[in-house]
């Protein structure tokens, strides 16, 4: 089943979010998010973790300030150092 | 543009008096195309963050972003039209009618699209679909007749009726759909 939803995802560009308790599985993927108690956990695989300067600011909210997230700041800037 | 930015997302989940936090604070950007795998023991939020990028839970607090738009401002209708047309989605149980046989379940998402689509090779998609997933022998079986693996076969070729944009799968069986070999 796993090389049909490789194939769907190169053939036509699907986006897949899959989640699994299966490692060969996951090691198919081309990044991995591990979650423990409800959190990204760094690893190298989560290189992608989303840099605060990426996500827009909210116009919505009165002058546009967002309100600091913690775990943005777990973007690669931060752990990168310590996994290299 | 990404096409899914989480932005400092929290779910709570509220139990009796207790307040427990499936997702905490979780910021992450995904591109389009690429395949994703998330991985965690039980209980860590995996399948809470799926069904928050899917529309199905509000967030406690922050913003699910799909292609720039964040979700949870849109209406009933609109998040509706999202879940249908644009993601396809393989949950734990395969959840199929027992009065449509495996092609017509894989060809009820169709109906519902909202734009008008009168019959326009769905059939022959389903079909289509179907022979990929190993049930090429199936196609007019009822679920009753199906095996739980076959059921979710159906169920994972039904997700791509409607050529989605998006692919949430909760743990998908890891199962070939290659005949067994004749002893």
């Amino acid at each position: 089943m796993m090389q049909f939803f490789l194939q769907m995802n190169k053939e036509h560009g699907t986006t897949f979010i899959m989640v699994t308790h299966n490692s060969d599985l996951a090691r198919q993927t081309q990044q991995r998010i591990r979650m423990h108690q409800g959190m990204l956990r760094p690893s190298k695989n989560n290189f992608f973790l989303c840099p605060p300067h990426v996500v827009p600011a909210r116009a919505e909210q009165p002058g546009g300030v967002r309100r600091p997230a913690p775990h943005t700041t777990r973007c690669l800037d931060h752990f990168l150092p310590n996994l290299l | 543009m990404s096409q899914i930015v989480i932005d400092a997302v929290s779910k709570d989940y509220r139990v009796a008096n207790e307040t427990i936090a499936a997702v905490r604070s979780v910021s992450l950007v995904i591109e389009r195309g690429t395949f994703v795998s998330i991985v965690g023991h039980s209980g860590s939020g995996k399948t809470t963050l799926l069904s928050l990028i899917g529309g199905m839970v509000s967030p406690s607090s922050g913003r699910v972003l799909f292609n720039g738009e964040d979700i949870y401002t849109w209406t009933s209708d609109q998040l509706s039209q999202y879940r249908c047309e644009k993601i396809g989605f393989m949950f734990q149980s395969a959840s199929l009618l027992s009065i449509l046989t495996a092609k017509e379940n894989l060809m009820l998402p169709v109906a519902f699209r909202s734009q008008g689509t009168p019959d326009g090779g769905h059939a022959q998609k389903a079909e289509k679909l179907l022979r990929a997933v190993g049930l090429s022998d199936k196609l007019n079986a009822y679920p009753a007749q199906l095996s739980g693996g076959q059921q979710r076969r159906v169920a994972i070729a039904r997700a791509f009726m409607n050529d989605p944009e998006l692919i949430l799968a909760d743990e998908p069986p890891a199962i070939s759909t290659r005949k067994p070999r004749p002893r």
